[in-house]
């Protein structure tokens, strides 16, 4: 590190690690790694596999487990979550006006960008770390055949390279990029990550059917040069191994019959013309890095002003600017706080907050309006299918945040200093957020309670469920990303699995969840606020 | 050393938030005073490299830093205006951290500027957790850590008690010389005691350049003293500039601002740097009404 380039570099790098592997959420996500590697490799006694092809399951040696574990990582872990781990670091200097200072001493703007970006790659590897030490970890207590590591290091580092470099690139680019550098780009990029997951894999289906591989560069079909996230390479390389008549496949826990004897797995490799593919895919996606250096603005005010009126995150205040002659509505509403049952000091609270987000948020009341009149007037299949689903992305984007209101705006003090307000923190939000989504849905409710009662009970649990995780989770790690990508995460899980599986019906969007998934749901809600309890009264503590 | 010429910054909005400034800066303190809302933190920000003039050129010692800004980057020092620090960084940390986006390596500089600024016994305490005089003391640590040619610091006083204005204000006054130090405040003691040139900013004009002496005798004549009673005071409140008033058992007793006796009693008074300030911004005002009337 002798030279100042390098010394600047490694100054962003190690500093941007040192803050994520301080800030709580951190901790959090160690945590959800451990339980994670517990749950992924299960005990075949319970029935259940991590890798079941035809009904038998796979042999737990290291190939198996380095390669399922790693390609669910690569695709979900860093793919998704990965994005929201690092999404916020030059935002992070703007908002502490550290960035000005930045912009004042010689690091150039491609020195900044440049380390960043490293920083963004350093921690998601060292995510990625902890992740192979937890899998490890498990390995020991479920393998059953000796471990080894080189086969380990090998697998992960063929399928993780690829998704870290997309994540880290595709993060800095939507952060300097003003319309993708707030709530939108949040949403946005979950669209784009269920586009890299799918059509690559999609178009590479024939090849994974057929198993062919070629050994030249020219072989290599097109699909496998945007397969970032490596799904479709992934089985393409599995398929060498697969039975010709494959007739059904699963990562991940699934049921197996325990009837078939297992089925050993030997080393996962990429083919060496894919891989060479994939190094130049990645190539490629490095180039991004030009687009966040164009788009950086260095913290100019005049230019971040300026770019703030035109960005996609002010879309929304533009919207919000735009509809609020409407919250003139709620005029006549606030005096319902004066009603006898206002002097109870947790109603009156509850009331407020709702009242705030709709003045605060008129697109809620739009919304509101829309949904219950769709929700009364489409055709009950519809409602379940179609709205009921835009209904929660809707609910999502405008409650993920509702915990955080105060904190951001300075305010927690003045907000504390309300009867009941800082002891009843979480129950507050929560009741508000759960009692502002179950008129969102109401229309929908009135409807399939009289017609599906069970559908009807599912929908009053999720919409507990979804505030739970609004407020618990945003209450825990401090940041509305966590929320919304698990939540999105959620929705995509159960509309593709559609009325197969009842576990991710939780929202009674096909009438197939079961008494016990929604008491699951139930307690998980319950659970998730008692965790947002628990670190809202330790910060309190502090 | 440092040369503004015909400087303007118009946003995007059309606003124009500096117009046609020039000003030629040596070493010493400069005090850039002026209300809310004068330029100053836009023309802070354009001399810092941060933004740049729409029009108009910045020299350092001949040098165009609009065209060149490494050149002022490398000899700069900036603390802005609401300057935060990071959330799980302690002290030494963030300051190693701004001392290795300099160029710096020494860690023994990295204490030496703690202890400058009094803050080496808290140096491994999470800086987010420290109270705003104390941030603003990191501030001017960071700024200085690299004893740049040029310090910039934007409002560094705003929301500090006594106690730590005071020691901020002892902190630049013991910068050596030979460095140009721009502290930009609309709080004319920050600077009484330590600027060796002022400049008034009002509406993105530069309306006085000048030692504190000449921007003194600039006021002279027009300051008078004395005692009114509480009625009056409303009246004289209105009619004119009051740079003063203290409320005591036999009236107001009032430091008022006009070319004339403004009331009976009232003695010509040796003005203050505050009066002095309040005299040129108010002549401004008086020359654009007339010039908006003509």
């Amino acid at each position: 590190m002798s030279s100042p380039v390098f010394m600047r570099l490694w100054a962003i790098v190690r500093t941007d690690a040192v803050l994520r592997l301080r800030r709580t959420s951190t901790l959090f996500l160690m945590l959800a790694l451990c339980l994670l590697a517990y749950s992924i490799i299960p005990d075949p006694a319970s029935g259940r596999g991590l890798i079941v092809i035809n009904g038998a399951r796979s042999l737990y040696n290291t190939s198996a487990v380095s390669f399922a574990t790693c390609v669910l990582f690569a695709v979900i872990g860093i793919g998704l979550f990965g994005f929201y781990m690092v999404s916020n670091t030059i935002r992070r200097d703007t908002d502490s006006r550290v960035g000005m200072v930045i912009a004042a001493t010689p690091v150039r703007s491609w020195e900044y960008i440049g380390g960043k970006f490293l920083g963004n790659v350093a921690f998601l590897l060292l995510v990625t770390a902890a992740y192979c030490v937890a899998m490890i970890a498990m390995y020991t207590i479920r393998g059953e055949a000796p471990f080894e590591l080189l086969v380990f290091l090998r697998t992960y580092a063929q399928f993780c390279f690829s998704p870290i470099l997309f994540v880290a690139v595709v993060a800095l680019v939507f952060e300097s990029l003003p319309v993708l550098s707030g709530r939108i780009g949040d949403v946005a990029y979950f669209f784009l990550w269920s586009i890299a997951l799918v059509l690559p894999a999609v178009q590479m289906d024939n090849i994974v059917k057929q198993g062919i591989f070629g050994t030249h560069l020219s072989d290599v079909p097109w699909a496998a040069y945007i397969d970032f996230l490596g799904m479709g390479t992934s089985m393409a390389s599995l398929k060498a191994q697969m039975p010709p008549s494959l007739t059904s496949f699963s990562l991940g826990a699934s049921p197996f019959k325990a009837s078939l004897a297992p089925r050993i797995i030997t080393e996962v490799s990429i083919p060496t013309a894919w891989l060479l593919a994939k190094i130049i895919s990645s190539l490629v996606v490095l180039l991004g890095l030009l687009l966040a250096y164009g788009a950086f603005r260095r913290f100019d005010p005049t230019k971040t002003r300026a770019s703030a009126r035109h960005s996609g995150r002010n879309i929304l205040a533009v919207i919000n600017t735009g509809l609020k002659p409407i919250t003139r509505i709620n005029t006549g509403l606030w005096a319902l706080l004066h009603h006898p049952f206002g002097r109870f000091s947790f109603v009156r609270t509850v009331l407020a907050e709702m009242l705030l987000i709709m003045t605060t948020k008129p697109i809620t009341l739009i919304a509101l309006i829309v949904l219950n009149i769709l929700g009364l007037v489409l055709p009950l299949a519809s409602v379940q299918s179609v709205l009921l689903p835009i209904a929660s992305v809707v609910f999502v984007a405008l409650c993920a945040d509702v915990a955080l209101r105060e904190r951001r705006a300075g305010a927690s003090a003045l907000a504390f200093s309300l009867p009941g307000m800082k002891s009843g923190f979480v129950w507050i939000k929560f009741t508000a957020v759960w009692l502002l989504g179950m008129m969102f849905v109401g229309g929908a409710l009135v409807r399939l309670i009289t017609a599906q009662p069970n559908s009807g009970i599912s929908l009053i649990v999720s919409v507990a469920f979804l505030s739970a995780g609004a407020v618990g989770m945003a209450t825990a790690v401090g940041s509305p990303k966590a929320f919304m990508v698990s939540a999105l995460l959620l929705f995509y899980l159960s509309l593709n699995s559609g009325a197969t599986t009842p576990a991710l019906d939780f929202a009674g969007w096909f009438g197939t969840a079961t008494g016990e998934v929604q008491m699951g749901y139930g307690l998980s809600a319950l659970g998730l606020l008692l965790v947002g309890y628990a670190v809202h009264w330790w910060r309190a503590l502090r | 050393m440092l040369q503004l010429d015909h400087i303007t910054k118009r946003f995007s909005s059309g606003v124009v938030a500096v117009h046609d400034l020039t000003l030629s800066l040596g070493t010493g303190v400069v005090g850039l005073l002026g209300p809310n809302g004068a330029g100053k933190t836009t023309l802070i920000q354009m001399i810092a490299t941060v933004t740049k003039p729409t029009e108009g050129t910045l020299r350092l010692d001949d040098t165009d830093i609009v065209k060149n800004p490494e050149f002022m980057r490398e000899r700069l020092g900036f603390l802005p205006q609401d300057f935060d620090v990071y959330d799980n960084l302690t002290a030494f940390e963030f300051l190693h951290y701004m001392a290795a986006l300099k160029g710096i390596r020494s860690k023994s500089r990295v204490m030496e500027m703690l202890e400058a600024v009094n803050l080496h016994t808290v140096a491994h305490r999470i800086a987010a957790s420290f109270s705003g005089g104390m941030k603003q003391r990191l501030g001017i640590a960071q700024a200085l850590i690299s004893k740049p040619d040029v310090l910039i610091v934007d409002e560094p006083t705003a929301g500090l008690d006594p106690e730590e204005r005071i020691r901020l204000r002892n902190i630049l006054s013991d910068i050596g010389s030979g460095t140009l130090v721009i502290l930009s405040t609309h709080i004319v003691s920050d600077i009484e005691a330590i600027a060796t040139h002022i400049a008034i900013m009002a509406h993105g004009s530069l309306l006085s350049y000048s030692t504190p002496e000449e921007l003194l005798r600039t006021a002279e004549g027009s300051v008078w003293n004395g005692v009114v009673s509480s009625e009056e005071f409303e009246v004289l409140r209105s009619r004119m500039k009051i740079s003063n008033a203290v409320r005591k058992p036999d009236g107001v007793h009032v430091s008022a601002l006009a070319a004339a006796q403004p009331f009976d009693g009232g003695v010509l008074a040796e003005p203050t740097l505050e009066d002095a300030f309040l005299y040129t911004l108010g002549r401004s005002e008086h020359t654009s009404a007339q010039g908006g009337r003509a």
